[in-house]
């Protein structure tokens, strides 16, 4: 245990820190109504990260650095393609003044069985390529370095510190955006927008689609909005999501069955049931002592 | 501050006048009113104004083809001057059941857009317990916090939430957009957003004007000398 410990160190960091950041992400993407999209964006990564392993096997690319950087790129192409798509698309139904057509979920989901198509597709022409769609799906620890690992922590940790001090003003774009439907900063919408796509395509090509939809989306399901605050709830994401990846990889390392991305999903989810039970605590306490 | 010379608002699949041509100048301390039939293309003259002013430099004429700035078509001449702010308020029918992902209180939702310091005695917050969560604050409440930050944010920085032009420290001109503020208010309420829109637009030392588009101008006439502009469709 402690030699995989040593040998994952820098992966594990990395991964750990990924995730408040996925979060932190995950709940600015939910305040926008973004969902859907951001299922569609990282739909976009994974399908991208498969194409530009693909690419590299093709051209027989071996320097894993290269490999790395080959990969994210394509993951960012294709996220940022995916993500072009949807813009166009908002403009055009806004023209049109369709925004609130029932039947846009048709069009989006086509967009996002389509990518998936497309990954089949490129695996099934070369089928040696089956082990990029899984880790695609289920990210390749054992291939990522130790270089790779501290680019991604660094990454996730620059990336975690700008949500964290902008938290105000990114909330407030975001109330702006689907509350009152205007953005009065669109610069920074453009930088959040590409941050995320950054994170998300470092995030991919280490832990996969599970862990990083899993830690966009589980700590926010699992902690609820009600009876928290803004800046209290965002300290609560970045616990659980950090005490949850943690606990996870733990789990999975000690244990000889169980993969890595389904048991942080689990202990996502456990650590934010925890935190929720500890906040309702806490706050009965007050109750009472206020009485 | 603005002058509209046959402004008329056109369908969007037929390219066909909706309206007949609005001739007006909105000047500062005006108070206009916009009103008319549904469907004649009030809400559509409000988005109109908007995105041509927030791109139009002090003094002039649109700097890019006015097409390109708006999703909805009109035909006629929009010109801006002295204008430093625009200040919008649209409010949306959906503004009494919109929910928000973020925890979020009333309170939350004021200091979200400006650093000045709450006043709970300011009238549009008198009464209101802005502990509220916004997911359960009812329209009405909804709708006093959004103007209260809107006057306060104005009367700070020029507004965050408004295209600002120039340096914004200095006594700012300023265009207040209002898409029928008083919807579903009680009495109260309406009497209440109506004497805070007068009010604002007549504070002594600012250079301020608004175009409000409601269909009860009676609230508004009571209180002021105001501007009727009664739009009529095209046939």
């Amino acid at each position: 245990m402690i030699e995989l410990l040593r040998l994952y160190k820098w992966t594990i960091l990395s991964a750990a820190f990924a995730a408040p950041a996925l979060a932190l992400i995950g709940a600015q993407i939910l305040a926008r109504g973004w969902a859907t999209r951001a299922l569609i964006v990282s739909q976009g990564s994974s399908t991208g990260l498969i194409c530009g392993l693909a690419a590299l096997s093709f051209f027989e690319v071996s320097n894993t650095f290269t490999r790395y950087l080959g990969a994210l790129t394509s993951s960012l192409i294709v996220s940022a393609l995916a993500g072009s798509i949807l813009v166009l698309f908002d403009r055009s139904e806004s023209k049109r003044s369709v925004s609130n057509d029932p039947g846009m979920p048709s069009v989006l989901f086509s967009i996002y069985v389509g990518l998936i198509a497309i990954g089949m597709l490129i695996t099934s022409i070369s089928p040696h390529l089956e082990v990029s769609m899984s880790t695609a799906y289920i990210g390749d620890l054992s291939t990522v370095s130790d270089l790779e690992s501290r680019l991604g922590l660094a990454i996730s940790l620059g990336v975690s510190g700008w949500i964290w001090l902008k938290w105000r003003p990114l909330t407030r774009d975001a109330f702006e955006q689907f509350v009152l439907a205007r953005v009065s900063q669109p610069k920074r919408q453009l930088v959040f927008t590409l941050i995320s796509m950054i994170v998300l395509s470092v995030a991919m090509h280490a832990m996969g689609l599970v862990f990083v939809l899993g830690s966009l989306f589980v700590p926010f399901a699992v902690l609820g909005q009600h009876r928290s605050n803004l800046f209290r709830f965002r300290t609560e994401l970045v616990l659980t999501s950090v005490t949850g990846t943690l606990c996870g990889f733990l789990l999975s390392l000690g244990s000889e069955i169980l993969p890595t991305s389904p048991t942080i999903f689990a202990c996502l989810a456990l650590a934010g049931f925890t935190i929720r039970a500890f906040r309702r605590s806490s706050e009965r306490q007050s109750v009472i002592s206020a009485n | 501050m603005i002058s509209l010379s046959g402004v008329q608002i056109l369908d969007r699949i037929t390219n066909e006048p909706i309206c007949a041509p609005i001739e007006t100048e909105i000047r500062a301390g005006d108070l206009v009113l916009l009103t008319g039939p549904n469907g004649v293309g009030k809400s559509s003259l409000l988005n109109v104004l908007r995105n041509v002013l927030r791109h139009t430099p002090r003094n002039s004429r649109p700097s890019r083809n006015p097409d390109q700035l708006t999703a909805t078509p009109f035909r006629g001449s929009i010109r801006a001057s002295s204008l430093d702010v625009i200040l919008e308020v649209i409010h949306h029918p959906q503004l009494s059941s919109a929910r928000f992902a973020l925890p979020l209180t009333l309170r939350d939702v004021r200091d979200l857009e400006t650093d000045r310091e709450l006043d709970v005695n300011e009238p549009l917050l008198r009464g209101l317990d802005l502990t509220r969560p916004w997911d359960t604050a009812s329209g009405g409440e909804k709708q006093r916090v959004i103007l209260s930050t809107t006057f306060a944010s104005a009367s700070v920085s020029g507004g965050t939430s408004g295209r600002t032009f120039g340096d914004t420290t200095k006594n700012t001109a300023s265009l207040l957009l209002l898409d029928e503020p008083t919807n579903h208010l009680d009495r109260k309420a309406r009497e209440l957003i109506a004497d805070e829109i007068v009010r604002w637009v007549h504070e002594p030392n600012a250079t301020r004007a608004a175009l409000v588009v409601t269909h009860e101008t009676s609230i508004f006439e009571s209180k002021t000398s105001t501007k009727i502009i009664e739009m009529l469709g095209a046939n």
